[in-house]
């Protein structure tokens, strides 16, 4: 496997503990990662989620964000985002710039606006490239790579994480499209634990991208019984070309990853 | 006799239209609203049926999208 120049420039040893929770809050997104007491929020599915979603950080300790990121305005990954930003002191709040005729014009979206106008938040737009650290873990930003979109999953934030020998990667509802524009930007070559994009849905986890992560361990967020077959079977086939250890949080519920920069342990609710 | 509703096309999931009212989220199929419809369009349902309401989608997506520029330029 061949890695990025970048990759090898983001490799550093760890000596503080990462740990990534992708909580289950149904048919949505919503991953917690902290690591040597700094936080970063992806996402956090439904309004109607926001009170688990709140329980689950309490009982991390978890008060303030360094960073939120918002991966795409969908509500299933941003739809709770204005009890967020009330709840919690947000460092910085990330967010894919949007061509105006894809500006949400949702009731919880204009929730988020009123939210973000009165904490004075600071908004950030994702640029493809830009680095930042969490502790001792890297992230960079490796997508949205292009301005603008046709369709809105595909605006979604990418973000792989860098722990030491291991790394992960988000990339929200990112369809093939835009999977193949991470590719060639080269940024990122082989990934420890993908979080399957748009919850498995047949639209992502192309053959290419898969074909470039080759990942070891793969992580659905999706709702039991949800009314869009996600995960679907062709996604499913494609990511058990690398890999059998799939956990599902309709089966599993939320499911929490520790690295100690070497090994990694998973850990299931159910 | 004429029904009008908050409705607001959030996103597709294939086939389905995921559509936010003020009472929560609703599943329609892509098949019983206009061939048009696209995310952020506001819907009304008069006799059974649904209608893109322009005005009123392209008033909401302005004055979002006025916002949104203005929170990335603090």
């Amino acid at each position: 496997m061949i890695y990025s120049s970048n990759r090898d420039a983001l490799h550093k040893s760890a000596e503080e503990t990462l740990t990534v929770r992708y909580i289950d809050v149904g048919q949505g997104d919503c991953i917690c990662i902290t690591c040597g007491g700094e936080t970063m929020l992806i996402d956090c599915g439904e309004a109607s989620e926001a009170e688990n979603v709140r329980r689950c950080l309490n009982k991390e300790e978890i008060e303030a964000f360094d960073f939120v990121v918002a991966t795409h305005p969908h509500s299933d990954h941003m739809g709770g985002m204005a009890e967020i930003v009330k709840s919690y002191d947000i460092g910085e709040f990330i967010m894919p710039s949007l061509a105006e005729r894809d500006v949400p014009t949702t009731l919880y979206f204009e929730k988020f606006l009123d939210a973000a106008e009165e904490k004075e938040l600071k908004v950030t737009k994702a640029e493809a490239g830009r680095k930042g650290k969490l502790g001792d873990a890297r992230w960079e930003i490796v997508a949205p790579v292009s301005d603008e979109y046709s369709n809105t999953n595909n605006y979604s934030v990418g973000i792989v994480l860098y722990h030491g020998e291991n790394s992960f990667i988000f990339t929200g509802d990112a369809e093939a499209s835009a999977e193949e524009e991470m590719v060639n930007s080269g940024r990122f070559g082989h990934i420890d634990v993908y979080k399957a994009g748009h919850h498995g849905s047949k639209t992502s986890s192309s053959e290419l991208f898969m074909d470039t992560i080759s990942p070891d361990i793969a992580v659905i967020s999706c709702g039991r019984g949800n009314s869009y077959g996600h995960p679907d079977v062709e996604a499913l086939n494609e990511i058990r070309r690398y890999t059998d250890e799939i956990y599902r949080t309709d089966m599993c519920g939320s499911v929490e990853i520790t690295s100690d920069g070497k090994e990694l342990e998973v850990r299931c609710e159910r | 006799m004429r029904e009008v509703k908050c409705m607001i096309i959030d996103r597709f999931e294939g086939d389905i239209a995921v559509i936010e009212t003020d009472g929560g989220t609703i599943e329609v199929s892509v098949s019983e609203l206009p061939e048009n419809a696209r995310e952020g369009d506001v819907l009304a349902l008069e006799n059974g049926r649904y209608t893109v309401d322009c005005e009123a989608s392209e008033e909401r997506r302005r004055k979002a999208s006025d916002r949104l520029r203005r929170l990335f330029e603090r």
